[in-house]
């Protein structure tokens, strides 16, 4: 949605092309799945996936703590 | 999971191994679509750092489209230098977003940001090296903007930075900020809630980041580290944190806590005045600071779009954004707004400094000059630059001869 950025036709455009490229590499991805499977075993690759889950919560929990205590609407240029 | 890969030790070399390189697989990715949205190589994303002085300055590292600010930190493509170049008519325009040019959430249909060379500033640098009179002199017209800066960053910032930079004339904007688009509620001004009277949203957050001693704090430092180094990290932020505020916005408007809105009841003219009288005491210490250090001042009034129904001529474009902001006639609000208008313009003629009021630019030009509630498009600079080219004309003459003749170039050189 992200309704509280502003977003011009230029950035609806570059938007448009990162989610091609996104697909583009999921794509590439299950084309090469076997050979990304021989990487890592099973139990190496519950791993890896739990490592970028604990990245990823972890910013989500900074950036929610300040969207918590900071609400967007206080800041309509942005935050810091 | 097969009997033989759970009894194989974990490569653990292998699995960060892979890690980093998925990492820099992004990073690569981010730094290409970065690239081709912004136009140049990854910086930062942040618009702004700290100051001492006036809160904040510009971020002379963003990268957005359109948006480029110089080494100062000034909206320009040219870098400026301190000290005044000789032979120089130097302008310092000082404001908040519609002197930035900024643009927000809904605007007119089509639009892009607008580029570092198309806000009021450049087009007033044109204005001044395309008249004879200046001619032979070299002109620099300054953008010191910073979005949401209110007189008290701004004469803050004057007084410590911007005076030193030995400007010929001051321009100040930023009313907008000052004056809001509603009125004050009757006791919000005694409350010290209203405009200039709380303190800046940007200075929690100063007080989170720098003054914070907790493990968020700190956790928040390594983020703001490596936002300004990788790409990715910048781009997740931008879309975590748009993905989180629109959740609580979702989550608020679902709420059966919500607020019964209540009918409006605003502050009497006393207490207006109060809070007038508060703004113009910034107002005196800039005009004060500036006739010491002779520099010449002038103050530009910006009107909301959202007021000047019936006074101008819409574009199609604009009357598009009108119909999307307007919230019923409010006659007390506009009334407002235009008392505070004629009260900085009594405050402008008893100080001797000029009042800027585009009015009849807005009442005659008929084209999209508003690219939002209260921002301009590039033609609606374009205007308003013509409009204090033409307003200030005297005075831009009266400085040029005083540079010619040498009474600027001396101390400047001796600073």
């Amino acid at each position: 949605m992200l309704a509280l950025q502003v977003i011009t036709s230029g950035d609806i455009k570059s938007l448009v092309i990162a989610a091609l490229l996104f697909v583009c590499l999921a794509a590439c991805a299950l084309i090469f799945r076997r050979r990304l499977k021989a990487l890592l075993t099973a139990r190496e690759w519950h791993i890896f996936f739990k490592l970028v889950g604990i990245l990823m919560l972890g910013l989500l929990l900074v950036f929610t703590s300040i969207a918590v205590e900071f609400p967007a609407e206080k800041f309509i240029y942005g935050r810091f | 999971m097969t009997e033989a890969s759970t009894d194989k030790p974990i490569r653990w070399g292998r699995i960060f191994g892979l890690l980093i390189i998925s990492l820099l697989v992004v990073e690569v990715a981010c730094q290409t679509y970065v690239y081709f949205w912004a136009g140049e190589r990854f910086r930062s994303f942040h618009k702004q750092v700290w100051s001492p002085y006036g809160l904040v300055r510009n971020n002379p590292d963003l990268t957005l489209p359109g948006f480029h600010h110089d080494r100062n930190g000034f909206r320009n493509l040219q870098d400026f230098t301190r000290e005044k170049p000789k032979n120089t008519l130097r302008v310092m325009m000082l404001g908040g977003s519609t002197l930035y040019s900024g643009i927000a959430g809904i605007h007119v249909s089509g639009a892009e940001r607008v580029d570092s060379g198309a806000t009021v500033a450049q087009f007033l640098e044109r204005e001044l090296r395309a008249d004879p009179a200046l001619a032979g002199l070299n002109v620099e017209v300054i953008n010191a903007a910073v979005n949401f800066n209110r007189i008290v960053e701004v004469s803050e910032g004057y007084l410590a930075e911007y005076a030193h930079w030995r400007p010929d004339v001051v321009i100040v904007f930023g009313s907008g900020n000052n004056f809001n688009v509603s009125m004050p509620e009757r006791g919000e001004v005694y409350r010290r809630e209203y405009g200039v009277q709380p303190d800046h949203a940007w200075k929690l957050e100063f007080d989170r980041a720098a003054n914070r001693r907790t493990f968020l704090a700190l956790s928040e430092h390594v983020l703001l580290f490596a936002e300004d180094n990788l790409a990715g990290v910048a781009l997740a932020k931008k879309g975590l944190t748009s993905l989180i505020d629109d959740a609580f916005a979702l989550s608020q408007g679902w709420s059966f806590a919500k607020k019964e809105k209540s009918a409006k009841t605003y502050a009497d003219r006393e207490e207006c005045d109060l809070y007038i009288k508060e703004y113009l005491g910034y107002a005196d210490a800039l005009v004060a600071a500036a006739k010491r250090q002779d520099q010449d001042v002038a103050f530009f009034w910006e009107y909301f779009l959202r007021h000047l129904g019936g006074i101008r001529p819409f574009s199609d474009k604009e009357r598009e954004v009108y119909g999307k902001i307007h919230r019923g006639p409010n006659q007390e609000e506009i009334d407002f707004n235009f008392y505070a208008r004629d009260r900085l313009a009594d405050f402008c003629r008893e100080r001797g400094v000029v009042f800027l009021n585009p009015l009849d630019v807005l009442k005659t030009n008929a084209g999209t000059v508003f690219i939002d509630y209260l921002h301009y498009t590039k033609e609606g600079n374009q205007a308003m630059a013509r409009f204090i080219y033409e307003q200030m004309k005297d005075t831009f003459h009266k400085r040029a001869g005083r540079v010619r003749e040498g009474e600027q170039g001396a101390p400047a050189a001796s600073e």
